[in-house]
């Protein structure tokens, strides 16, 4: 993947460019708004990291431009402004995703991929399927293996945004967002016990597990592995 | 000088005020007197239609009269009083009585005629001319005639004067006035200073009617009629209503000067009361501004800056609650935050000195710098929070349907713990004003605690109840509850109880929740009642 990101806070900037580069993406960074958008008229980009806050031209303004220019990049903001009116403001201004300061790598990395891979795939299924377990999403159905598993309304949700995302890590601040549309901060493991119930509903003991943990980062759906 | 200005404007309302009022009061003075003047001329004119002058001798009522035809010369009415004495010499017994202008009578006379008396002096000398005591000279008035040697003479009768002035004459008419000139001298008179020399009306003052003091001298509006060798003054009394309207112009001019007094000497107090207010103000944001928030505007003037001055101080006081909490946050953060960075730099070190280092090492650092990210995020919250700032992203949103779903999520996490866990919610939306997430930030806070506190084997539950005053949400459990002790304190900052001090989480959770609790105006209350409960109250006026 080839990467864009605008930030001024050169702390910032260089801790996500190299942990972006580690993880095997390219990564091309600026430091204001200008020259921001001079950068991605220039070159192609797959995912735009830009910060809100840029001396001159300012988040929100280079993503109008690039949108009214006809881009349908995927952009993340990084922002420090946490509240509900200035998420809504950064998404409606275009983008598509928004993380607040201070962020951990490990989140940035995953929802860059999960935009990434929701760009590249057009429309998404309306059958998912990861090994032998398959999702119908307009039937509400799951199987796995010629069985049924039931799953309450909640499990299922949570069993597709995983597989919608399969083979990417998935944080648990992203399943509280998209699963549970909220946005906090728990401080147990709340997450982690509903992952355990999926996991005990759809993986059977003789069966391979597909979901898997990253430590320090959070889940990802994949087969061929035990 | 500014308070001049300030003062300039009251003083012109006051003197507009008062040119108004005498205005009015001239015009209806005028009004008043013209329509008086008009009756008097009325009344005058009826009067010299019939008898001008006679003098009545009660016996027999004889009476000379003399209509204004044959007005006086002198020397007509002396011919006339000759003519009566004739036939009747007057004796002491006589009574007369000098009538004037017919129905109208003047008197008593203050003044008798000096012809008279001379002609009673020529012409009845007997009487009088043992009579002669102590003489007084009374002084001709004005006389202007070829007679004036001849009349000049020093009258000797002060005691018929008198006498004559006691006569019974019928009173006039109490609304009247009215004096008779002949030839220059004034015959009859009850005005007092009969004017002369040319007018249309004037105001003079009627004689008071006897000694006695129970009249004082009245005002008249006067007018004169020319006849043959004298002239004639009737006066009435103006309206009672315009004397009235001049008494009540007169206290009306006095108050409008007091009021006018008064108001000047507020407004030049009030504008220095209202400098100094200023001045104070100025002084308060200079030191603020310096640094210094104690300082206060005195705000109980009684003056429109009062509200400033209040106002003021209430930015003031906000900014000194704000640079405490900041004093008290930074050095909370510097303190607490100390050890678990001491920590995980130890661990890093460890890490470096390791040569093949187990990912589980590495992911134990991993989370340590985690968990400290997670804490400056929970602070910059609370902070956030506690700023007021959030207000404006409120929305209405449903916060039965946010308890369901907080129960939803926790439940898997409590039976995990072997925790039995209920939820009461009534069916149904509880529709609220407020920030969302914050809320669900609370509520998982509180159910953290639960799940960190209470033993396998306990319970727990959630409770929503609203009526017509209050949204009330109650977390309780059977866990071992705060020490009375620390009830007041576990809502600090990085508070831990000190049994759970190293335990996981940061201790910002209830420091979270009473700031949210704080920005929407409900109260948040912890007890112990056989393990923990803690209540929110809600009042409905700011929950919805």
């Amino acid at each position: 993947m080839r990467i864009l990101i605008i930030e001024d806070d050169p702390n910032v900037a260089n801790f996500a460019a190299r942990g972006l580069r580690e993880s095997g993406h390219a990564v091309d960074v600026a430091a204001t708004g200008t020259e921001g958008l001079e950068l991605a008229y220039a070159a192609r980009h797959d995912v735009l990291v830009v910060d809100r806050m840029l001396p001159g031209m300012d988040g929100i303004a280079v993503i109008q431009a690039l949108r009214s220019s006809g881009s349908q990049v995927p952009i993340l903001i990084l922002s420090a402004l946490a509240d509900v009116d200035q998420r809504v403001a950064g998404l409606s201004a275009g983008s598509d995703d928004y993380l607040t300061k201070p962020f951990a790598f490990s989140e940035l990395l995953a929802r860059i991929e999960a935009l990434h891979r929701r760009q590249a795939g057009s429309e998404p299924a309306s059958s998912l399927v990861v090994g032998d377990l398959t999702l119908d999403r307009l039937k509400r159905e799951v199987h796995r293996g010629g069985d049924t598993i039931a799953l309450q309304p909640r499990e299922f949700r949570l069993l597709e945004y995983l597989m919608l995302h399969a083979g990417q890590v998935v944080t648990r601040t992203m399943l509280l967002e998209k699963v549970w549309d909220y946005h906090f901060d728990p401080q147990t493991n709340v997450i982690d016990v509903h992952i355990s119930r999926l996991r005990q509903k759809i993986d059977r003991e003789d069966g391979e597990a597909l979901i898997h943990t990253v430590r320090g980062a959070g889940y990802i759906m994949r087969a061929g592995e035990t | 000088m500014s308070s001049l200005r300030r003062v300039l404007p009251t003083v012109l309302l006051w003197l507009a005020m008062v040119i108004v009022l005498l205005g009015a009061l001239v015009l209806v003075e005028e009004a008043a007197i013209a329509e008086r003047v008009e009756w008097a001329n009325a009344e005058l004119d009826e009067i010299l239609e019939e008898v001008a002058i006679s003098m009545a001798f009660d016996e027999d009522e004889r009476e000379i009269n003399l209509h204004h035809d044959e007005w006086p010369s002198f020397a007509t009415f002396r011919e006339a009083y000759v003519q009566a004495i004739r036939e009747r010499p007057i004796t002491p017994a006589t009574t007369a009585r000098l009538v004037l202008l017919g129905e109208t009578t003047a008197g008593p006379l203050p003044v008798l005629p000096e012809q008279i008396l001379h002609l009673m002096l020529e012409e009845t000398p007997e009487y009088f001319h043992d009579r002669i005591e102590q003489l007084a000279a009374i002084h001709w008035d004005g006389l202007e005639s070829d007679e004036e040697a001849d009349l000049r003479a020093p009258v000797r009768s002060l005691e018929v004067f008198e006498w004559l002035a006691e006569q019974e004459v019928p009173l006039a008419d109490r609304h009247e006035c009215a004096a008779v000139r002949v030839a220059g001298a004034t015959m009859a008179s009850n005005i007092v200073e009969l004017p002369v020399g040319e007018f249309d009306h004037v105001l003079a003052y009627r004689e008071p009617f006897d000694d006695d003091g129970e009249d004082d001298e009245l005002p008249c509006v006067v007018v004169r009629r020319e006849v043959r060798d004298g002239s004639v003054y009737f006066g009435l009394e103006p309206p009672a209503a315009l004397i009235l309207l001049e008494e009540i112009a007169a206290l009306a001019l006095l108050a409008a000067s007091l009021v006018g007094a008064l108001a000047i000497g507020l407004a030049w107090a009030g504008g220095r009361r209202d400098a100094r207010q200023l001045s104070a103000v100025a002084e308060v944001c200079r030191r603020a501004a310096e640094g210094d928030y104690g300082a206060r505007v005195p705000a109980d003037g009684g003056g429109a800056l009062d509200r400033v001055a209040t106002d003021v101080n209430r930015v003031l006081e906000r900014t000194e609650t704000l640079m405490d909490s900041l004093r008290t946050m930074s050095a909370n953060i510097a303190h607490d935050l100390r050890t678990p960075l001491t920590r995980l730099r130890g661990q890093i070190d460890l890490l470096v000195q390791t040569p093949n280092p187990e990912p589980a090492m590495v992911a134990a650092v991993q989370a340590e710098a985690d968990q400290l990210l997670d804490t400056f995020s929970a602070l910059l919250r609370i902070a956030q929070v506690e700023s007021g700032s959030l207000r404006g992203g409120f929305r209405d949103f449903d916060l039965a349907a946010l308890l369901r779903d907080a129960a939803e999520l926790y439940e898997p996490a409590f039976e995990e713990r072997q925790l039995s866990f209920s939820a009461t919610i009534p069916p149904g939306p509880c529709v609220v004003h407020g920030d969302l997430d914050l809320w669900m930030q609370s509520i998982a806070n509180l159910m953290d605690n639960v799940l960190k506190y209470v033993l396998p084997g306990g319970r727990a539950s959630v409770t929503l109840l609203s009526d017509d005053d209050w949204v009330t949400i109650r977390v309780r459990d059977s866990g071992p509850g705060v020490p009375e002790l620390e009830l007041d304190r576990v809502l600090d900052r990085f508070y831990r109880l000190p049994k759970h001090r190293g335990e996981q989480g940061n201790g910002l959770g209830l420091s979270l929740v009473a700031a949210v609790c704080q920005l929407h105006d409900a109260t948040l209350a912890l007890r112990n009642d056989d393990g923990l409960v803690v209540e929110i109250r809600w009042p409905m006026e700011t929950a919805s």
